[in-house]
């Protein structure tokens, strides 16, 4: 375990020095401000209410948007792959969704929803896709063979979907989760950039753009990286926790 | 009874019956023999509803199946015993057939640490473990040793006993040990 925080450390004063490397290197501080006038920015950020105000209606909206997204492409594959006419109505629109640039999704649904919930719709729509896809693809992975055994023992469906097949696609629906909160934390904070919602990271991040402030700008996207890094582990100690509980 | 009257199913353009009948009273233990290819085990899949015919009805009357399928089946994510318990297995009666079976220490392993004999014989023990009036043996005893295979059929004797036996099987020895009558099915 020592060794682990050893290890971890050294690597993050690695990349700490490489910042600074090249910080002095371009002696440009609004190209490139040193992790020192980073950190003194993200002090001077922390002593107002407003920037918690913002890191938590952030953390809000896109899990929000997050949960709605696993839920919905959840049950959505789970029909898709139950029923094809289904499937084959909303295959195009997947197939929509998941080319179409973020940003393009930002700039129409500007006119559509308020400036509050934009970021939400935005996290769900890149997170519906990848869920939706990978619970229909897991499910239509399973071995037919185990899928007879329940029906010559006639068990009930939802016995079947739970005991059978929610065992064989856990795995594959856990890993495109973490997957999907790392898109859906980028793509939210994308959109309060664009949208301007009151009290967002985004806007924040937006507003010190506008006033060519460098190092708050910098200090805020560290704040965006360390707060995503958190969710992900928290969601998988949040796995590991239901999947110990269950066994 | 088991009543299959008029059976008609082809696959792929490829007509595996066509107007085949058969009736098995309650009781009888029973050997489906024939050339690999020939249906027998499209035959099983038809009895246990897993294939629909396209003509032709079977009639399973109220005997309730179980099955040892041509693979183990067993859910590599459930112990023996889960296994087991999942398609209704009752515990005490699991861990006795188990132990009968010789197998009597995996009730908490799972699959992956079972040897090749060791699932065949769970997946005969899930059979036998559940409530039943039809028991269908699809290659059963593939895997299973010469030492075991005679405490096996034995065991399966023991908890068939006045219940409805189907074997298939290429070994003839088998069928003998089971008592079963011989039904040649070919093309």
């Amino acid at each position: 375990m020592i060794k682990k925080i050893f290890k971890g450390t050294a690597i993050l004063a690695l990349w700490l020095l490489i910042w600074q490397a090249a910080a002095m290197i371009i002696k440009d501080n609004f190209l490139i401000p040193t992790p020192l006038e980073t950190l003194k920015a993200l002090f001077v950020l922390g002593q107002t209410g407003q920037f918690y105000l913002a890191v938590l209606k952030s953390l809000l909206r896109i899990i929000i948007g997050y949960a709605l997204g696993v839920t919905v492409g959840f049950l959505g594959g789970i029909t898709a792959n139950k029923f094809s006419l289904f499937n084959d109505i909303t295959n195009p629109a997947m197939q929509v969704i998941k080319a179409v640039p973020v940003a393009s999704f930002i700039i129409l649904a500007f006119f559509w929803f308020k400036s509050d919930d934009l970021p939400i719709f935005i996290a769900f729509l890149m997170v519906l896709p990848m869920v939706w896809s990978a619970t229909q693809t897991a499910l239509s992975g399973i071995d037919r063979k185990y899928i007879e055994l329940a029906k010559v023992y006639k068990l009930s469906p939802v016995k079947t979907f739970f005991k059978i097949k929610m065992p064989f696609i856990t795995p594959t629906l856990l890993t495109t989760c973490l997957t999907a909160l790392g898109f859906a934390w980028k793509s939210g904070i994308a959109a309060e950039i664009i949208c301007r919602p009151q009290m967002a990271l985004g806007t924040l991040l937006n507003d010190h753009k506008n006033y060519l402030d460098m190092p708050s700008v910098f200090a805020l996207t560290v704040v965006v990286a360390v707060l995503s890094i958190i969710l992900e582990i928290a969601l998988k100690q949040t796995v590991r926790r239901v999947l110990n509980a269950k066994n | 009874m088991l009543k299959i009257n008029n059976l008609t199913f082809s696959y792929h353009d490829e007509n595996i019956f066509d107007g085949f009948s058969l009736e098995i009273k309650k009781g009888d233990k029973i050997w489906l023999s024939g050339p690999s290819g020939c249906g027998k085990t499209t035959l099983i899949k038809l009895i246990l509803g897993l294939l629909k015919a396209q003509k032709g009805k079977i009639e399973l009357g109220n005997l309730t199946p179980s099955v040892v399928f041509q693979e183990n089946r067993l859910l590599p994510f459930y112990t023996v015993m889960q296994n087991i318990e999942l398609v209704g297995g009752d515990k005490e009666k699991v861990k006795e057939i188990l132990s009968v079976l010789g197998i009597g220490e995996t009730e908490n392993l799972y699959p992956s640490s079972l040897s090749g004999g060791m699932k065949r014989r769970a997946a005969i023990a899930r059979a036998l473990s559940v409530p039943f009036d039809l028991l269908i043996l699809d290659e059963a005893f593939n895997g299973i040793d010469e030492k075991n295979l005679h405490s096996t059929i034995d065991c399966i004797k023991k908890f068939t006993d006045g219940k409805t036996v189907i074997l298939i099987t290429h070994n003839p020895e088998e069928a003998e040990l089971l008592g079963a009558k011989k039904i040649e099915i070919n093309n």
